[in-house]
């Protein structure tokens, strides 16, 4: 069932790995730190993205598409690697659980407001696990898909916006100091750091080469469009307001108008995310199970899928129920960990290659 | 085959889970059991929140209102409840003791304001519509000077749905009038919370000492009481704090850059007489505000340019006389100017910076704005700002005739 998938394909994977929960999550962290500077963070943080995209895609030219943890067995020893596979396990279930919760909060808020959040998460989880079996070929074809409809979208929202839209709500610019910049930027960093997951894609890969320019294309993807979210949201409503309200983005979905006849699309926008953010959970699910496929180095993986699901459905449910500790997480905590784990881990691959290929030169040096 | 056959015993099995499903979603509304509001009305009595809400009648028929359809045609376009509570919520909420349908707010066009509640203050109600699911931020906002729940129980006879005329009136005043600009709620909420802090609601009003608020009252052609659009509310902070007279709103305009399209009425030979006898769109206006620090005060420099075109001239005058032209957009300039500077003495007056001068004075001296902050002297500083303003109105065209009437008849 999983295909290879191609360069592009791979690039949009990476976008809606991204995109989606950073559209609803990032625009109120970063406007609180730089108010209308908040376009320099966003270009910050991309350029830390794309410095982070590199060092995965070298990992993923040096192992040649092999899977990671294989790789990392290879080169230093099987104990290492199912150590770092266990506590990436746990990182991945952890971040699944999150995107989980952020989905159904969004949801809860905003559309199904009596709906329990068992039956969201369960009817959720049903989708996705049924997304992961068919394979991340498949998942990458309908992915490329609802990429394909932001060519409907984003001219819509711009015409719809084009009244309500203030230059002069961006100035002054450089207001904030390089503290509070990077401040604004750190978190967004983390959500860029996410590119990490082509560790677990690269097996999936056509032209496992081509990583570091699929991270970028992808990023490059996001960040234009956090660009365009979130600037557009600053020009609409002005710094001081966007902090006022919990989704700025769809906060300006809800005032497009054309004419007096297209109104309140607030619903066709959300459902338009809802698309979005069922590939992002369905992607962090593949690569959980991915993850758990090579720690546990189990030949099929399609009988843990439900369990994992479990797993993170129970996390979600009962490890995130307050919203302010999970907000609190995301503008705190998160940088940490992903730093850690997304930055920190690639890179100690590499050092990891560098290190055995110097002493296998050494060695042919010496005999 | 066997895997086929597997399928569809699968396929017969999962069946009945689909039944599952139709016991039916949490968040299901059937449309006959909601009061789609059409607009709402808020005042503060006796230390409670009075909240009115006008919701549109299903059984109404077309009744001489405009629009076609069936229904019975002595019932009213709307209904009107009236409701008392401590909180806005519990208002709400009490309005199902009296009303068979659920409130639904997501169709709402309006929301008038009460001076009693714009001077107890308007935070909570703003942050009531902000935080709501169904509630708008959209909605425009009015103030009125008596009880707000009256306006909404009043008819309009061009349109049936009161809350949609109302909107209607204010978008056509806005682009043909520019007097004021509506304010929909997110605007107001964006102007509370910007440095200004302050904010202009237009008036809306009565005409006449009665509602009419049974439909055999609409069946004449000339209502004696009227909805209509009066002056602009200022609000501080988040509480009123006086009226602009609609001429003063009308050089706030200027002042804000507001102005889409507007009349002027002006004196065609101010040399020889003040009357008024000339008329002039004026279709296209800019406004341009620099703020200068000058030794302990700011200046602004205003610079308004605009054009449009003749459209009435009551005194003797060739038109193809460039100097007669000349004389003429002198003395609309002066006009503006005069406009101008009566809306800032009352602004100044109310010092409530509904001119947004704080905000460009943030956008083009940063550092000093910073100093303001620290040290909260604004309202000292707004009260200092001298005002330069400089207008220049040009003519494009004069209509279809170069000479004005009364100078062919004196001929």
């Amino acid at each position: 069932m999983n295909g290879k998938i191609g360069t592009t394909q791979a690039a949009m994977l990476i976008v809606n790995t991204i995109l989606p929960t950073a559209t609803v999550v990032l625009p109120i962290i970063i406007s609180t730190y730089a108010e209308q500077d908040a376009p320099l963070a966003i270009i910050m943080s991309t350029l830390a993205g794309l410095l982070i995209a590199a060092i995965v895609g070298t990992v993923i030219r040096s192992s040649n598409g092999a899977p990671f943890l294989d790789w990392v067995g290879e080169k230093s020893s099987p104990v290492v690697s199912t150590i770092l596979g266990l506590l990436m396990l746990q990182f991945y279930l952890d971040t699944s659980a999150t995107i989980l919760r952020e989905f159904v909060n969004f949801i809860k808020d905003n559309v199904l407001i009596n709906t329990p959040v068992t039956v969201l998460v369960i009817l959720i989880l049903c989708i996705s696990i049924y997304m992961v079996r068919q394979g991340i070929e498949a998942i990458a074809r309908v992915n490329s898909l609802v990429i394909l409809l932001y060519l409907f979208f984003a001219p819509l929202y711009l015409f719809g916006l084009y009244h309500d839209l203030n230059v002069h709500q961006l100035l002054p610019m450089f207001d904030h100091t390089l503290a509070e910049l990077t401040l604004a930027s750190l978190t967004p960093t983390a959500w860029m750091s996410e590119v990490a997951v082509m560790l677990f894609l690269a097996p999936y890969l056509r032209y496992p080469q081509r990583a570091r320019i699929i991270g970028w294309m992808g990023l490059l993807f996001v960040a234009t469009l956090m660009m365009l979210s979130l600037v557009s949201a600053l020009m609409v409503f002005g710094s001081q307001f966007i902090k006022l309200t919990a989704y700025p983005g769809f906060s300006t979905v809800g005032i497009v108008r054309i004419g007096r006849f297209v109104e309140k699309l607030d619903i066709l926008f959300i459902s338009y995310w809802v698309l979005s953010i069922y590939l992002k959970f369905g992607i962090f699910l593949f690569v959980t199970v991915e993850c758990f496929k090579q720690t546990f180095r189990v030949s099929s993986s399609r009988p843990f899928i439900g369990a994992l699901g479990l797993v993170i459905a129970l996390e979600c449910l009962f490890s995130w129920q307050s919203s302010a500790e999970l907000n609190d997480y995301n503008k705190e905590g998160r940088f940490v960990v992903f730093f850690l784990f997304n930055v920190l881990v690639p890179l100690g691959a590499v050092l990891l290659n560098r290190v055995q290929k110097a002493r296998s030169r050494r060695k042919e040096l010496e005999t | 085959m066997k895997s086929k056959q597997r399928t569809l015993l699968c396929l017969i099995l999962c069946l009945p889970l689909l039944s599952v499903l139709l016991s039916g979603c949490w968040d299901d509304r059937e449309l006959n059991e909601l009061g789609i509001t059409s607009g709402s009305a808020y005042d503060w009595e006796n230390n409670q929140w009075k909240a009115t809400y006008q919701v549109i009648n299903p059984s109404s028929g077309a009744s001489g209102m405009g629009g076609g359809g069936g229904g019975s045609t002595s019932s009213p376009p709307f209904l009107t409840f009236t409701v008392k509570g401590r909180t806005i919520m519990e208002a709400i909420e009490r309005t199902n003791l009296t009303s068979t349908r659920e409130m639904f707010f997501s169709h709402s066009r309006i929301t008038v304001i009460g001076e009693s509640l714009a001077r107890h203050g308007i935070n909570q109600l703003i942050d009531m519509f902000l935080r709501k699911q169904d509630a708008r931020e959209t909605v425009f906002v009015f103030i009125t000077q008596g009880e707000a729940g009256d306006i909404l129980d009043q008819l309009m006879q061009m349109t049936k749905n009161q809350g949609a005329g109302i909107q209607l009136m204010i978008e056509q005043e806005a682009k043909l009038m520019s007097y004021y600009p509506g304010t929909r709620l997110y605007e107001l909420a964006m102007a509370l919370s910007s440095e200004s802090r302050s904010a202009v609601l237009p008036e809306i009003l009565l005409t006449g000492p009665q509602t009419m608020d049974e439909t055999s009252e609409t069946g004449v052609t000339d209502l004696p009481s009227r909805l209509a659009l009066g002056r602009l509310g200022v609000i501080k902070g988040d509480t009123f704090v006086g009226w602009l007279s609609q001429k003063q709103a009308f050089g706030l305009s200027f002042l804000t850059n507001n102005i889409d399209s507007a009349t002027l009425a002006f004196a065609s030979q101010p040399t020889k007489s003040d009357k008024l006898d000339a008329s002039f769109i004026l279709q296209n206006s800019a406004t341009t505000v620099h703020p200068v620090w000058d030794k302990d005060h700011y200046v602004m420099n205003i610079e308004v340019q605009g054009s449009g075109v003749l459209t009435e001239l009551g005194s003797v005058m060739d038109l193809n006389d460039r100097k007669a032209i000349r004389e003429m957009e002198a003395s609309l300039e002066q006009q503006v100017l005069s406009l101008v500077n009566d809306s800032w003495t009352e602004v100044k007056r109310l010092g409530a910076d509904v001119t947004g001068f704080a905000v460009r004075i943030h956008r083009s001296d940063r550092k000093r704005w910073k100093q303001i902050e620290e040290e909260r002297s604004w309202d000292r500083i707004f009260q200092e700002i001298e005002i330069r303003p400089q207008v220049s109105i040009e003519i494009e065209r004069t209509g279809l005739s170069n000479k004005s009437f009364k100078s062919v008849q004196q001929e």
